[in-house]
This record gives structure tokens, C-alpha cells and sequence, in this order.
């Protein structure tokens, strides 16, 4: 047996405490004070607050429709974006694990560089490929197959197509890991008992790759809600998001509290697809 | 029946990225029989089974089952059971739904299928109410759970692919008992791929010992036990398996051994006897269990003990004999004395091949 090494309870508060307060001071106090000032109230006509409690923010989300609609189009986008990303993620998951035996690792490393190159550098390239007289544009026009260009750019096509290029490791790395752990006989055995290679996918594959279906549909989309670059620069201001809204009320009008209170309903949905995820894991976790 | 056998296996040949799997298999195998392809690793035996399943397509030869030509269909239409090594229970179902999958793909009505569960589970000695996950059974639980899986679409043909190497040795030994009797109550067909040459004896009505990709020899265990077809069988088959002592005939009435010893042996162990000419290299095929130990006497195989190994109901007596290790079975009550003994092959027509191509002489 591994014996864990006697470390005394006051070097362990010493270790863990650089992290603990670092962590401390950039996120849970900036946090609070986010919760805090989502029920201030901003004074008419100036940049200045007034400490209060009014839930007059949120009535102002629920109230207008304006801000409900970004609600709404970046629920559903995020939607698509976690469908697509799942389609798209199964089939090349599934064939790096059967498949790809020396060049795995360097699969998987492409599979993640998207995650580490940021969002400005490939969005930006992306504008090259999809707007009118870029790539995609250009080489359908000399094929003869288009005559005035498709509109890729300032549209939630544009904006899905980013937000998929950004994500969609999130949706590989957990269904590899999955897919991994599932041995090649089930198949077989499945098939041997009478099972067509739908029924096999149906009934054996599908539920054994649900845990990193749901964790990777997750990331996808609490990464895809949160999103501010992608559909910022993809969108051109033509697809209102919610983090586009916050960013607006915070840095250009300057209304913090409204911000904050826009803030505090995205984190709400974040906390709701957590839960939902967790249910579903949980349900899984008690059949197998 | 025609007198055709139930499955025939034609010049089956199958090739992984330029090197040959399986070489021109030719096998007949009767209805109701229990065989075993036995081989090392890499013998090619799994890669026949796979093919038999559906799971492999062979790149030429053709496979028939109760006449009719299976060569193309895919597994899903073969009606064959298969259980596997690792057991491949489907973890997010419970035992019973593991054993109903086959049914459910039938399309069996829910009463009738919940009866062949019952059935099936009490076949192999498990107790229908187990409402468990397979997870939590042991290793030889779970196999019987894959068995009867397997046979509760009663199948045409059992397919297993070493099912006993998981298990530990206990209850590998059980389990090997349980899967002949299995097969003496249902009668279905059964083929069981497997290295362990003792398994293959104990439980098989044939087998067929592969090696290279190619079936060596295909006989009742009786047969292949007493008379082996190459050097590589006799090596292999039998625990201890039969020592093979190399010498190369002097004269008619005399071997010279590895080590240039003389050994003039009894008439019938002479290589006159067994028309090996002057020079000729061969194997002869010593069984543990003929051999016996003497002291003094006219043809015996002069040998030093190296070490006796005491097994509770025999002695196994391990010897040089002309530079090569011999293994010798006797009675317990037997006492080995002095280093210097004397070896008799039982007098009868020994088992000998040639040296250099392993075939029987």
C-alpha cells in the first residue's frame, strides 16, 4: 500500500495558502462584489452608484424584450453550437481511438491547438475565410456554383461556425476519453447476437459514451454562452449575445449595476446546465 | 442429413497487412460436437474463430453451416453464440437484460423471453432472481453470465474464444468441467479456441492443433496424445508434454546420442526397426508417464538425476540423458536411488520423427 507522507496540518495551510488567497483576491471578492452591485442602483443621468437593494435590474432583463431576445438567441445558439460540435465530435473521436495507433498523439494535439491558440487568432482568420470576398466565397464563385456571395459573416451561420472551431475540443478530449474505455468485444458480442450495426450504436455505444457526452456537451455549451470574442467579431454586432449585451452596458454605457445584473443571469443558466448535467450523470452513475 | 458434415470450413485463407493468418484451413466438424483450436499465440486460431463469427471476412475458401453457405453473412445473421476472454458483459445493462439482448433482437414476445432467461441462467448455474449489475460479480460469474447469453438465442454454433484465461486456476478447472457438461445437456455445437493444451484435452471430443496458420493435426484428444503428428505436437501436448530425445542411427542396431553417446537400445527401438537408415537424424517421443528406472539391465538409456520433484500422488524425475533433459513420472511410493540410473522405453513401437522437418517417420 502507498503510504501518504506525514506532512504536518500547519505546512499544509502554508502550501495551499499562495493559491488560496490569490484565488481570493481575483475571483470570490471581485465575484461578491458583482452579486453586490447587481442590486445597486445607477444614479439618472451619471456614471455614479448608489449602494440600495432593488431588483429593479432584473425587472428590467425580464421587462424588455431586447435583452430577452439576446437571452433567448444565445440559449439557442449555444444549443446548435453543443449539437454540432457533438456530430461532428463522434465520429472523429471514435475513429482516432479504433484507428489512429502511432499518430494518436499528434491527432490529439490538433485536436486541442484550437484551445490554445485564443479566440482572436483563429476568429480572425476565419473572417478571411468566410466573408463575401474571402476564401470559401471566392472558390464557390470559380466553380461556378454561386453567383453573388453567400452571407457567412454577421449571421448566426458565421457566428455557429466560429463558436464550433473554438469549441469543439471540449467535445473531443472527453468522448476520446470515453470511447477509450469501452472494450472493441461489446461490439462483437452485440452483433453476434443479432444486434445491425445501427442497433449496436443504439443500444450499446450510445449509452456506454453518454458520461463523456454530457460532460463534453457541457463544456461546449457553458464555453458557447459565455462566448464573447467569437460572435463579437463574427457577428460584426449584427448577433446580439448576452455577453455582448454585458460588455456593452459595462464598458460603453457604463451602467455597472445593469451589467452585473446581466452577469448574474448568465452565471444562473451556467449553474442550471451544471445541474442538468449533474442529474444526468447521476442517473447514469445509479444504472451502471 | 446428407452425410455431409455441419460445418465445414474449405481452404479458408486470411492475410493481416502481407503476412498469412490462416493458411488453407480445411476443417469438417459433426453436429453436436465439442472442438477445440488449440495453438500458441499467434497460430492463427482467433483469427479462424472471428471468421466463423462473421466478425473477420476470409480472403478466399468458403465456410458452410447446415448447408448453407455463411462465407458473406454478416454476424447479425449468423445465429452463433460467442463468449470471449473478457467476458464483454454490457455494463449499463443488469445481468437479465444482458441475457434478453439476443431475445429482444429476435423480436421474442417479453413472457416467452423472461422464460429463456430463466432458462439460460439456470443452465449455468446461476440464480435467475440475480438482479445485479455485472460489475458486481465475480470473474467466474460473469462468465456464466456471457455463457448464457450466448446460448439463450440458442445459437447454431458456440463460439468461445478462450474463455477460461481470466479465471484463476481453481476455478479455471471448475468452470472447464461446467462448459462439458453445459455442452452434454444443450448438444450445441462448440468450438473453443485456447493455448492451454490441458484445457483442450479435458473437455474436447477433437482438436485441432494449429500452428503457423495451419491446422497440424485434427483428432480425438486420445489420438493426439498417443500418436502425435509432428514433434511440435508431442512437445506441446501432455503435462509434463513427452520429451523428445534427439539421436541419429549408427547402424541398424544402434543410435548415436546428442552428446556421441552409443545407446544400443531394445530390437524394437532400433532404428532397423523403424526404417531409419544409417545417419539419419530423428526425435523419439518419450511420455513421462512410460518411462521406466532401472538400475541393471540389456537397452537401457543411461541418465544422471538432476533433481526429483515430489507432487503428492507421483514423483516427476528430472534427468540427462545423451546431453538432453529428460522428465520422468513415477509412482510416490517410488524411491530414486543413486545419481547414475538406467531409462527403459516401454517396449513397443516407439513415436519417432525426423529431426529436421518434425514429421512423423
Amino acid at each position: 500500500m502507498k503510504q501518504t507522507p506525514d506532512i504536518k496540518p500547519i505546512a499544509t495551510a502554508l502550501l495551499v495558502a499562495p493559491a488560496a488567497i490569490l484565488m481570493f483576491g481575483v475571483f470570490i471578492l471581485p465575484f461578491l462584489f458583482l452579486v453586490v452591485l447587481s442590486f445597486w442602483s445607477q444614479a439618472p443621468g451619471s456614471v455614479g452608484m448608489t449602494p440600495s437593494f432593488t431588483l429593479a435590474n432584473y425587472a428590467r432583463i425580464i421587462g424588455d424584450s431586447y435583452y430577452l431576445g439576446g437571452l433567448w438567441t444565445t440559449l439557442w445558439l449555444s444549443g446548435l453550437v453543443t449539437l454540432l460540435c457533438l456530430v461532428l465530435a463522434l465520429p472523429l473521436a471514435r475513429w482516432i481511438v479504433l484507428h489512429a495507433k502511432r499518430s494518436k498523439g499528434l491527432l490529439i494535439g490538433l485536436c486541442i491547438l484550437p484551445l490554445v491558440c485564443g479566440a482572436l487568432l483563429p476568429t480572425l482568420g476565419l473572417v478571411n475565410l468566410l466573408s463575401p470576398l474571402g476564401f470559401i466565397n471566392g472558390a464557390l464563385k470559380s466553380m461556378g456554383l454561386i453567383k453573388t456571395s453567400l452571407p457567412l459573416l454577421g449571421n448566426i451561420a458565421g457566428v455557429s461556425i466560429g463558436l464550433v472551431q473554438a469549441f469543439l475540443p471540449l467535445m473531443i478530449l472527453p468522448l476520446i476519453s470515453t470511447i477509450e474505455r469501452i472494450p472493441h468485444d461489446y461490439e462483437k458480442a452485440a452483433m453476434s447476437l443479432g444486434a445491425t450495426r445501427l442497433v449496436v450504436w443504439r443500444r450499446v455505444l450510445l449509452p456506454l459514451m453518454l458520461p463523456g457526452i454530457v460532460a463534453g456537451s457541457l463544456l461546449v455549451f457553458c464555453a458557447s454562452l459565455t462566448a464573447f470574442v467569437t460572435p463579437q467579431i463574427l457577428g460584426q454586432g449584427k448577433v446580439v449575445t448576452f455577453a455582448s449585451l454585458a460588455y456593452q452596458q459595462a464598458a460603453m454605457v457604463l451602467d455597472w449595476p445593469f451589467a452585473s445584473a446581466l452577469g448574474m443571469v448568465m452565471l444562473l443558466f451556467l449553474a442550471l446546465a451544471g445541474l442538468v448535467g449533474a442529474l444526468v450523470s447521476r442517473g447514469l452513475g445509479r444504472r451502471t | 442429413m446428407t452425410g455431409s458434415p455441419y460445418l465445414r470450413i474449405r481452404s479458408v485463407q486470411k492475410s493481416y497487412k502481407g503476412a498469412l493468418a490462416l493458411n488453407d484451413i480445411d476443417l469438417a466438424v459433426e453436429q453436436g460436437e465439442f472442438v477445440s483450436l488449440l495453438g500458441p499465440s499467434g497460430c492463427g486460431k482467433s483469427t479462424l474463430l472471428q471468421i466463423l463469427a462473421g466478425l473477420l471476412e476470409p480472403d478466399r475458401g468458403q465456410i458452410q453451416l447446415d448447408g448453407a453457405d455463411i462465407t458473406h453473412l454478416p454476424p447479425w445473421r449468423r445465429n452463433i453464440g460467442l463468449v470471449f476472454q473478457n467476458y464483454a458483459l454490457f455494463p449499463h445493462l443488469s445481468i437479465r437484460q444482458n441475457v434478453r439482448f439476443g431475445l429482444d433482437m429476435l423480436g421474442m414476445g417479453r413472457a416467452e423471453a423472461e422464460k429463456r432467461v430463466d432458462e439460460s441462467l439456470e443452465l449455468v448455474g446461476l440464480d435467475p432472481s440475480l438482479s445485479r449489475r455485472p460489475g458486481e460479480l465475480s470473474g467466474g460469474q460473469q462468465q456464466r453470465v456471457a455463457i448464457a447469453r450466448a446460448i439463450a438465442i440458442r445459437p447454431r454454433l458456440l463460439l468461445m474464444d478462450e474463455p477460461l484465461s481470466n479465471l484463476d486456476a481453481v476455478l479455471r478447472h471448475k468452470v472447464r468441467l461446467e462448459l462439458r457438461e453445459l455442452h452434454d445437456r444443450t448438444g450445441i455445437t462448440t468450438i473453443m479456441v485456447t493455448h492451454d493444451q490441458a484445457e483442450a484435452l479435458a473437455t474436447s471430443d477433437r482438436i485441432a492443433v494449429m500452428q503457423s496458420g495451419r491446422i497440424l493435426q485434427f483428432e480425438a484428444p486420445e489420438a493426439l496424445y498417443g500418436a502425435p503428428a509432428t514433434a511440435f505436437i508431442a512437445g506441446f501436448v501432455g503435462s509434463p508434454p513427452a520429451n523428445l530425445l534427439p539421436l541419429t542411427a549408427s547402424g541398424p542396431d544402434s543410435w548415436t546420442l546428442a552428446d556421441g553417446q552409443l545407446w544400443q537400445p531394445a530390437a524394437i527401438l532400433a532404428p532397423k526397426a523403424n526404417g531409419a537408415e544409417a545417419g539419419r537424424a530423428c526425435l523419439m517421443a518419450l511420455r513421462p508417464e512410460t518411462l521406466t528406472i532401472g538400475t541393471t539391465g540389456e537397452g537401457g538409456l543411461p541418465a544422471r538425476v538432476a533433481a526429483v520433484e515430489f507432487n503428492g500422488g507421483d514423483r516427476l524425475v528430472h534427468a540427462e540423458a545423451g546431453g538432453t533433459r529428460i522428465t520422468v513420472r513415477i509412482a510416490a511410493s517410488q524411491v530414486v536411488t543413486g545419481p547414475e540410473i538406467l531409462l527403459f522405453p516401454p517396449p513397443q513401437a516407439p513415436v519417432l520423427f525426423d529431426a529436421a522437418t518434425g514429421a512423423r517417420l
